[in-house]
């Protein structure tokens, strides 16, 4: 268990709250994390720790789906949150090249109290307004888009997509999901879809 | 050594403590995600009462970092009592510069007013709502009206506007003029006046919506579309100031204070405080404005 000591739990926080509520609030924006020096095991990269930290505390509870280096005693002893199983987890943190199955357990919320839904932290290889080969190019529409916005994604399992868009085709319903990667000169970035953003993708 | 700021003052920063702070930013990022919904928050004790301006402090204060630059007005008015002595608390407790000038703010706190100037999509509006819940007013119990937003059954809120039609000729809503966001949830815009309320729509600015007593917190993100609850035949209006200049500058087309002098004359005011200082000195700030149906 590594216990980060460099990570500012008042302003560091602060500043990457602020980068998540920018994304969140604009889907498909990319926002660059002030980066920390950070010492997170293999399977979690800096800007889902970041994310973590700046969200989760003793009163939230996560699941990490397929890591298997210590990734939640990780998460667990740097913001004392819980690791439940799926369904009850507030955070889920996985891979973007994890097969969908975990999103049909996922908390969606209930029609009285869409918030309880859960968040889930999918890592990616690479993201960018420019194309990436090999990757898929993401057409986002709906509230916080200034008419239509483009995205292109690198190590995102297309079938996560459908699985989210299944599961957010019942607003209120749905899963709120946060994009992380490192930009191109290695900074910790993130991206967010939430539940109201209508995606379509293609390769390129 | 990591510079640790929490004991090197007698409060923690922003006044609330980490773990409330993290509380109210998953909220505030429910709140963005389901937009016009109503998110239960924990709205802890502020050194002024709820009721007050607590929801938009809880807000403001989970926001804020030493970077930012933060106006806070209320009533249109930067000067007026309240909007001091928060705004000095503000200051106080974040050691974030403060303005008066609408442009330079990354963060504003309002009371009843949204700036006559045009926001950009660096900037956060904060609104302090006294109540969340529009549909209090057909529906007394929280149960039930939570109920009612789950299933979108609205029926009663257009059954009240129709009464108020056919009982006066108009619909008679001043401030607080229901909307619809994002063609799912009505929602209270908070007390503005109806000439604020189009302005909520597609803007380029986050307006974040705080209920202290309640506890509520609701969000409208950027470029989103609110509309103003209205029939085909009977369409939602703003206020008129026909013929009316502002007695300071001579301007029109903003919202105006009707006031009286000693000697009992009538006369208007711009009522945006900024937005008048900006007349009276320079060119007129880019604002956005709404054209009313015949």
């Amino acid at each position: 268990m590594v216990r980060e000591l460099y990570y500012d739990e008042v302003f560091d926080a602060q500043k990457h709250f602020r980068a998540l509520l920018d994304s969140m609030a604009r889907p498909g924006k990319i926002n660059v994390l002030e980066p920390v020096p950070l010492d997170p095991p293999p399977g979690l990269n800096a800007a889902s720790a970041l994310a973590g930290f700046a969200l989760m505390d003793a009163d939230s509870t996560f699941e990490v789906i397929g890591m298997m280096h210590g990734e939640a005693a990780y998460l667990a002893s740097n913001t004392n949150a819980r690791r439940v199983e799926t369904a009850k987890a507030h955070f889920i943190f996985a891979r973007g090249s994890e097969s969908p199955d975990f999103l049909e357990s996922a908390d969606c919320g209930t029609l009285l109290y869409p918030d309880t839904a859960a968040t889930v932290v999918l890592q990616l290889d690479a993201a960018s307004r420019s194309p990436l080969p090999g990757g898929l190019r993401l057409t986002l529409e709906g509230p916080g888009i200034d008419g239509r916005g483009v995205l292109y994604v690198r190590g995102l399992n297309a079938d996560l997509l459908l699985a989210l868009q299944a599961r957010n085709a019942e607003f209120p319903l749905g899963i709120d999901t946060i994009l992380t990667f490192a930009n191109e000169s290695g900074a910790p970035a993130l991206a967010a879809l939430p539940r109201t953003t209508r995606v379509s993708w293609e390769n390129c | 050594m990591v510079e640790n700021a929490k004991f090197q003052s007698s409060y923690s920063y922003g006044f609330i403590d980490e773990t409330t702070k993290k509380e109210i930013r998953r909220k505030m990022l429910k709140a963005i995600c389901i937009p016009g919904y109503q998110v239960p928050y924990s709205s802890p004790e502020m050194p002024i009462s709820r009721g007050w301006g607590t929801g938009g402090l809880h807000l403001t204060l989970s926001l804020m970092g030493r970077n930012d630059v933060f106006k806070i007005i209320d009533q249109g008015s930067d000067a007026s009592v309240n909007a001091c002595n928060l705004r000095q608390f503000v200051q106080m407790m974040t050691e974030c510069a403060v303005t008066y000038d609408t442009a330079q703010a990354t963060i504003i706190q309002s009371r009843h007013r949204v700036p006559e100037e045009v926001l950009t999509d660096q900037q956060i509006l904060v609104l302090q709502v006294p109540q969340p819940e529009v549909l209090r007013g057909v529906e007394r119990y929280e149960f039930r009206t939570r109920q009612m937003h789950a299933e979108a059954d609205y029926a009663r809120m257009w059954v009240s506007l129709y009464e108020s039609y056919v009982r006066f000729g108009a619909l008679m809503r001043g401030a607080g003029y229901p909307i619809k966001v994002n063609s799912r949830y009505i929602a209270t815009p908070s007390p503005i006046p109806r000439w604020d309320t189009p302005n909520l729509s597609m803007a380029n600015c986050l307006y974040l919506f705080g209920a202290g007593r309640e506890k509520r917190i609701h969000a409208i993100p950027p470029h989103t579309r609110v509309e103003p609850l209205e029939f085909e035949d009977v369409r939602f209006k703003v206020e008129e100031f026909r013929g009316i200049l502002c007695s300071a500058s001579g301007q029109d087309k903003a919202f105006m204070d009707e006031i009286f002098d000693d000697a009992d004359r009538r006369k208007h005011v711009i009522n945006d405080s900024n937005f008048l200082d900006k007349v009276k000195t320079g060119p007129r700030p880019p604002q956005r404005l709404f054209t009313n149906p015949e």
